[in-house]
Order: C-alpha cells, then sequence, then structure tokens
C-alpha cells in the first residue's frame, strides 16, 4: 500500500505529471471528437425528427468506433500538383493548437495539466494558430475552391478573433488575473456569483464570436455548397481529413470548456452544498455537454450568414459592445 | 430592436420541440411498407408458357433479354415449335422500362415485387431461367436470316397486329447488331 502511494507521489511530480497529462488530454481530445461527431449526427436527426446513427451497437452508440476503423482503411489521396509538405502538415496544424490549449483547462480542483499564470493569454495566442492550419490547408491543395474558402475562414477567424478576445477582458479585470483557476476560484459559492451575470453582453458575444472560430453554423463561410463545395478541406479524404474534422470538433468541445470556465464558474458546483470534493469536475463535464448541446442546436436551426453580414456583426455590433462593456465594467469596478 | 433575434428564437423553439416529438422515420429494413400495384420490380419469366417468340428479346432497348432458342416437334405433328431451351434476363441493365411485358404475346414475362437488387458481381443479377444457362454478357442477336423467316411464320397472326411498333424499335436497336442482319431486319419490317 505504501509502495503505491509513493508511486503515485512519483507520478504527481514534474515531469511525469505533465507527460502524463498531455497523454491524457490528447486521447480525450481525440475520443471527444469521435464520440462528439456522433453526438452531433444524433442531435441532427433528432431535430429533424429522424433517428440518426442506429445501426452499430446498442442505439448506434458504437457508431464513432465503426467511424474511425472506416476512416483509418480509407485510402488518402491528395491532388497531383499539390504542397506535399503543406498539405500533411496543415491537419496537424490545425489539431495541434486546439490539443494544447487543453492543458491548461482546469476539469477539477488541482486537476489541470499545467497551471500556468497567463493561462488565458496562451489560450488567445494558440488559438489563432487555427487560422494558419486553414491557410496551409487551402494554400497546400493548389485548388481554387480550397484557396477561396481558407481566405474566407481566415478571413472570419481573424475578424472574430478581435471581439473574443476583448470579451476576455471583463473576465480578466474582475479577476485580476490571467490564471484560468484563479478565473475559477473568484466564481465560488453559488451560480450569482457566476460571471455570467455580470458581464452578460461580453457572455453573448464570446459565445458568438466562439460559434465563429470553430467555424460553425451559422459562421460556416470556410464551407458553401453551392459555390465552394468543401471549402479548404475539398481536397482532403480519409485520415487527414479525419483529423480535420477532429480538429473541428475538439475546437468545440474547446470553446464550450472554455465558455464554461469563463462565464459559467467551470467546475464550481451552482450551489454551495452541491460540491462533490474531486468529483467536481462531473460538474465541469455538465457544463460543458450543455453548452456543446447549444452549439449544436444553433448549428441545425439557424441558416448561413452571408459574408458581408458576417463581417457587419463582427465589426460592428460585437467589437463595439465588448468596448461599451469593457468601459461599464471599469466605471463599475471604480465605483464599488 | 424589440424584433431582433425573434427569428431565430422562433426557429430555434421549432426545433426544440422536434427534439421531443415521435420520430416520424420507418426503419427500412425491419419495416417494409406495401408496393403500390403495378410495381415494376425485378423481371421474371414464365417458362411454361413462353412460345419463344423472340418479341420481348427483339424490343428491349437495353438488350438485357438473350434467348437460345431451338426447334422442337412437341405434339408428333412434324410441325416443330420455337422452343426456349435457355432464357436470360440481366436485370444490371434492365431500366425496367416494361417494353417486353407489354409486347409478350402470352403474357409470360412480368414484373415481381422484387426491388433488392444487390451483388458483388455484375453478372449475378442475371436470371436464368430454363435447360440451359445463356451466357449474359453476349449482346442479343436478331437470329439469322432462314430462321427469322420462319420464326415470323411460326409467330403466325397473333403478331402481326404489332408489326408497326416492332419496326419502330427495331429500327433504332440494332446499332449494335451486324450491318447485315439490320439490314434484313428492316428489310422484313418493311415487307409485313
Ligand atoms: S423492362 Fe425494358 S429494359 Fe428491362 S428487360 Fe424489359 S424491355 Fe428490356
Ligand atoms: S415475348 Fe414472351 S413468349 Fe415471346 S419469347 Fe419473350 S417471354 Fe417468351
Amino acid at each position: 500500500m505504501g509502495q503505491v502511494v509513493e508511486f503515485l507521489n512519483v507520478l504527481n511530480q514534474e515531469p511525469w505529471r505533465f507527460i502524463i497529462g498531455a497523454f491524457a488530454v490528447l486521447n480525450l481530445v481525440l475520443g471527444s471528437s469521435a464520440v462528439l461527431v456522433m453526438a452531433e449526427r444524433k442531435v441532427a436527426g433528432y431535430f429533424q425528427l429522424r433517428f440518426g446513427p442506429n445501426r452499430v451497437g446498442p442505439r448506434g452508440l458504437l457508431q464513432p468506433l465503426a467511424d474511425v476503423i472506416k476512416l483509418l482503411t480509407k485510402e488518402n489521396t491528395a491532388p497531383g500538383r499539390a504542397d506535399m509538405w503543406i498539405f500533411l502538415a496543415a491537419p496537424i496544424a490545425m489539431l495541434l493548437p486546439v490539443a494544447v490549449v487543453w492543458m491548461v483547462i482546469p476539469f477539477a480542483p488541482e486537476t489541470v495539466v499545467a497551471n500556468i499564470n497567463v493561462a488565458i493569454l496562451f489560450f488567445v495566442a494558440i488559438t489563432s494558430v487555427g487560422a494558419l492550419g486553414v491557410i496551409m490547408a487551402g494554400y497546400g491543395s493548389r485548388s481554387n475552391f480550397s484557396l477561396l474558402g481558407a481566405l474566407r475562414g481566415a478571413a472570419q477567424m481573424i475578424s472574430y478573433e478581435v471581439p473574443l478576445i476583448l470579451s476576455l477582458l471583463g473576465v480578466v479585470m474582475l479577476t485580476g488575473s490571467l490564471s484560468l483557476v484563479d478565473v475559477v476560484n473568484a466564481q465560488g459559492g453559488g451560480f450569482w456569483n457566476w460571471y455570467l451575470l455580470p458581464q452578460l453582453p461580453m457572455f453573448i458575444t464570446f459565445y458568438i464570436a466562439g460559434l465563429a472560430e470553430t467555424k460553425r453554423v451559422p459562421f460556416d463561410l470556410p464551407e458553401g455548397e453551392s459555390e465552394i463545395v468543401g471549402g479548404y478541406m475539398i481536397e482532403y479524404s480519409g485520415m487527414t481529413w479525419a483529423l480535420i474534422q477532429a480538429a473541428e470538433f475538439a475546437g468545440m468541445a474547446l470553446m464550450s470548456a472554455m465558455t464554461t470556465t469563463l462565464f459559467l464558474g467551470g467546475w464550481q458546483p451552482p450551489i454551495a452544498f452541491l460540491d462533490l470534493g474531486q468529483f467536481n469536475w462531473i460538474w465541469f463535464a455538465i457544463k460543458t455537454s450543455v453548452v456543446i448541446f447549444t452549439f449544436q442546436w444553433i448549428r441545425w436551426s439557424i441558416p448561413r450568414l452571408r459574408m458581408d453580414q458576417l463581417m457587419d456583426l463582427g465589426w460592428k455590433v460585437l467589437t463595439p459592445l465588448t468596448i461599451v462593456w469593457l468601459v461599464v465594467t471599469a466605471g463599475a469596478m471604480l465605483v464599488f | 430592436m424589440p424584433q431582433v433575434g425573434q427569428g431565430i428564437l422562433k426557429g430555434m423553439s421549432i426545433t426544440l420541440r422536434n427534439l421531443f416529438k415521435p420520430k416520424i422515420t420507418r426503419q427500412y429494413p425491419e419495416f417494409k411498407r406495401d408496393l403500390p400495384d403495378r410495381t415494376r420490380g425485378m423481371l421474371t419469366v414464365d417458362m411454361d408458357r413462353c412460345i419463344a417468340c423472340l418479341q420481348c428479346m427483339r424490343v428491349c432497348p437495353d438488350h438485357c433479354i438473350s434467348i437460345d432458342q431451338t426447334k422442337r416437334d412437341f405434339d408428333g405433328s412434324g410441325k416443330p415449335k420455337p422452343f426456349a431451351v435457355g432464357f436470360v434476363i440481366d436485370d444490371s441493365r434492365c431500366m425496367y422500362c416494361s417494353l417486353c411485358v407489354e409486347v409478350c404475346p402470352v403474357n409470360c414475362i412480368y414484373h415481381t415485387e422484387e426491388f433488392e437488387a444487390q451483388a458483388y458481381n455484375r453478372l449475378e443479377l442475371a436470371r436464368q431461367f430454363g435447360e440451359r444457362p445463356v451466357d449474359p454478357t453476349l449482346d442479343p442477336q436478331p437470329p439469322k436470316n432462314k430462321k427469322a423467316a420462319t420464326g415470323k411464320a411460326a409467330r403466325g397472326k397473333g403478331a402481326t397486329g404489332k408489326a408497326a411498333e416492332d419496326t419502330e424499335v427495331g429500327g433504332e436497336k440494332p446499332k449494335r447488331a451486324p450491318k447485315k442482319a439490320v439490314r434484313e431486319a428492316t428489310g422484313n419490317g418493311e415487307g409485313s
């Protein structure tokens, strides 16, 4: 028994803690994106009075496994004149930032792979790399449709980066720290302490910008069946395509987790007596799942925006809104 | 300003209500709905009644049907009658136009209600009837001049009414057939 505890203590030291954590997070990202694909199909089916996948396993629950096997055995094709290195590196450049950011997200008290004190800055800096992956995919494919889709995607992602970052600032100001653990700790003691209420406009902005960042409906302009077909991923197939898809779904999960952490109290229980101690990750999971569900709900209810409407919303509505609310927050902090 | 977002909320409430409604999907392999009358499924032929008149084979625009025809003296009258020893319908080519069904003088070729045609090899879809298998990959050839003449005679009066149709279809059909046979076939049509 004593040996086991000692062993666990060793595992809790750096660098073992970091290695195990990184491995676990990578598995979480890939596994969750596989499950999310199935969840997406199920939700879409239910919204449209269908059943969704229901053939593999009980009620279709083994569908992710079947999908993964299918994608692994599929042939990888590439355009003959594609820029091979860029073409193959693009899916990695999309997935890796998303996977890396998971390491700063606190799942439960003390359950965070790397508790760095600039976690929010890290999040902002690393997620911006996703736009690079999109550009690489579009450019490397040597296809006009891909390039158009990539440029549209990059324009959208860069535009929405601005309101996304500005909407984080309110939380940072209220907490007085860039560490996500501090942010969650500051929201303890019941749901009235969550940043959702004082920062409601910021929450809405962050949510909409997050939708746009993850390229989901109504902001999925990088794709477009009528004009650019599959967008930047039109030339991908098999596992490279699966990686891009995994990056998108993991990005959605990441945005939901960030929304939860920043505005919905992270792992904090809604009312103090529901505290589960080390099992508070259940609260984190519930809140994240609800946010993911709203993402999916929006996706299957709302039509796609036009490009100019998209830009208008980003620059003329969300950005001014966040700036105004920053001033309001600063004023309120001065007064109280 | 109060109208902003109302459309979105309306749409989202509809989808949310759909989430809890009973689903209307019918699960196909478990649930099979009744097929409508006159469904055109895969073809089958009743070999006992077929008089080997070859009309279906000739009329078929896709060359699905190949018939191996001989003559047999059934009733000992010394007048041999045409008989189909082999009959193949290649369902992988069929477009279910039903021309062969319409043209058959004894109504022995007909559509079944079977529609689940699937196979790993295209030729598995070719259905063989009769005593002797026929190679379904060969395009059916119009019978040689002599045979055609006798066949026409054996067909008798019943088919003369359809001669006009025959010629029409015969006009487009022989693209694949040998040129000599084409000339003869059209010549026959004009003659009758
Ligand atoms: S249905 Fe039409 S295509 Fe099919 S065998 Fe009959 S004539 Fe040929
Ligand atoms: S038309 Fe009818 S009777 Fe004549 S060969 Fe075809 S199936 Fe037989």
